[in-house]
């Protein structure tokens, strides 16, 4: 990585963490494609390689929310609905954002946004529970040991 | 009839911003769209107007799937088409979706083409899908108005011409006796057109219905030469049938019995009395062929060219008067065509005819 404090890029921050590794892993790839896209941005790249990364957000989102769905699945969490809500709201948002924003530095800031907000808010819910109900996640789920 | 083709679309979703969004994808002049985020909206709206195509979002306070159950009761648009949207996560609901009979689902985020795509293709389909509708209810009626009014008419031209003609049989006038004959004769002619172009037309009625079975052909050819039989024994023609290797056909039994009853009772019409009709099967290949030759007055080229042009159907008397549409044929043909078979006609003036009809062989699967 380059620069990354003057290149208004998101570093990692232990606010993020949800103490899943498998999550955490997840969430700190989602973090590097939306840095990569601000990236992109300030190194001016043609708009049809910014479509391109929105494209590998928008899959990458689609992947993340299952997998956090897959682990909500797999502790019977209390409020995987709302949850699952949740991600559903936030694909319609991204759908929303896409069409709307012309310019991709505003399309940025949601994404930065929409991130920061649904781990800090959204995920340190799940991550409470798991840690107030003493869920061993080893017994569910595979740690991923990159 | 959806004259100024128009493409009517309503878009319904709880938010807003959805519905400005995806309504601003369709504000060329191609579309009329509208929107609404209420059930009771929705109701009034279908009630109001038919919709060439419905996009309903899945995921509501009240879900996607009880709107379309109350827009399925309205009048207008019960057989509307309808794209549900769903989240490309929501996999449970796209699922219930496809379930459902809908037409199709758009996941979102969208990819704008293929939203554009399926929006046009199935307001298209629906619209084209109204027009055959209406072109069939259309045809119904003409084919009604054709066996009906047109028909009766004609009842009353032969009793009334053959009246004239028992009135003017002691008179000299043999002009007046001249054109009593025929008004009569003409209008026996063209009843039976009119009949056979109504049997011609509910034969295409039955294609259209038809269902796949095994047939044995020899079976059906047998079957065929008794109905045929005793018109050629008024004109004591001879039928001869040589069966080769009994095989079977897939295929459509009464069609194909149509086909076969065509060409055989052509070959006995054309034939001249003590005359000789033969049926011969055998299998060339992967088809079975049945050959009806007879020893008939046969066609010279001009005919023969134009045996099967719907534009020309072609019409001779029999040698005993025998009367016909010209659309037998063209039936047959028609026929062959839909079993992936083929009809080949042979023919010399004055020495006689020979249609050679070749139909696939049907094998069952060896387990």
């Amino acid at each position: 990585m380059e620069n990354q404090e003057n290149d208004g890029v998101i570093k990692w921050h232990t606010d993020f963490e949800t103490g899943i590794s498998r999550i955490d892993f997840e969430h700190k790839i989602f973090l590097e494609l939306v840095n990569s896209f601000s990236h992109a941005i300030n190194k001016k790249r043609s708009d049809s390689e910014l479509y391109r990364i929105i494209t590998e957000i928008e899959k990458y989102a689609e992947f993340h929310f299952i997998s956090e769905e897959n682990v909500m699945r797999r502790i019977d969490y209390p409020y995987f609905k709302e949850h699952q809500i949740e991600h559903f709201e936030l694909l319609d948002k991204f759908n929303l954002a896409k069409f709307k924003n012309c310019n991709f530095m505003e399309f940025y800031n949601f994404l930065k946004e929409w991130f920061i907000l649904h781990t800090t808010e959204t995920d340190i819910t799940l991550k409470k529970y798991i840690v107030e109900n003493n869920i061993k996640l080893e017994d569910f789920y595979y740690d991923i040991k990159i | 009839m959806n004259t100024l083709n128009v493409i009517k679309l309503l878009i319904v979703d709880d938010k807003t911003e959805n519905l400005k969004l995806i309504s601003g994808f369709f504000e060329d002049s191609n579309y009329f769209v509208r929107t609404s985020s209420s059930l009771e909206d929705t109701c009034n709206i279908c009630n109001d107007i038919e919709f060439d195509l419905l996009l309903i979002d899945i995921r509501m306070p009240i879900n996607g799937f009880v709107f379309w159950d109350k827009i399925r009761v309205s009048k207008l648009n019960s057989t509307t088409p309808v794209i549900f949207m769903a989240e490309k996560t929501d996999l449970e609901n796209i699922s219930k979706a496809f379930k459902s009979g809908c037409r199709d689902v758009i996941t979102k985020p969208f990819q704008l083409d293929e939203l554009l795509s399926k929006v046009s293709t199935h307001s298209l389909l629906q619209i084209q899908h109204k027009q055959i509708s209406e072109l069939m209810a259309a045809k119904e009626k003409i084919f009604a108005i054709i066996g009906h009014d047109l028909r009766s008419p004609f009842n009353s031209l032969i009793g009334f011409s053959k009246l004239l003609l028992e009135n003017l049989e002691n008179t000299k006038d043999n002009s007046s006796k001249k054109y009593a004959e025929l008004i009569n004769n003409i209008s026996v002619k063209n009843l039976e057109l009119l009949d056979n172009l109504l049997i011609y037309a509910r034969d295409l009625e039955k294609q259209a219905q038809a269902s796949l079975e095994k047939i044995n052909i020899h079976q059906l050819i047998s079957e065929v030469l008794q109905i045929i039989q005793p018109t050629a024994a008024l004109k004591e023609i001879q039928l001869v049938q040589i069966f080769g290797e009994s095989r079977d056909t897939l295929g459509t039994k009464d069609l194909i019995a149509t086909m076969i009853r065509n060409i055989l009772s052509n070959a006995v019409k054309f034939s001249p009395n003590n005359g000789f009709v033969s049926v011969k099967t055998k299998v060339v290949g992967n088809m079975i062929e049945i050959d009806i030759s007879d020893t008939g007055v046969g066609m010279d080229e001009a005919k023969l060219q134009n045996l099967f042009n719907p534009e020309h159907p072609q019409s001779s008397l029999g040698t005993a008067g025998e009367m016909g549409s010209g659309y037998g044929l063209m039936l047959s043909k028609e026929i062959a065509d839909k079993h992936n078979g083929e009809i080949k006609v042979n023919s010399e003036l004055d020495k006689g005819t020979s249609f050679k009809i070749r139909l696939p062989i049907y094998e069952e699967a060896k387990h």
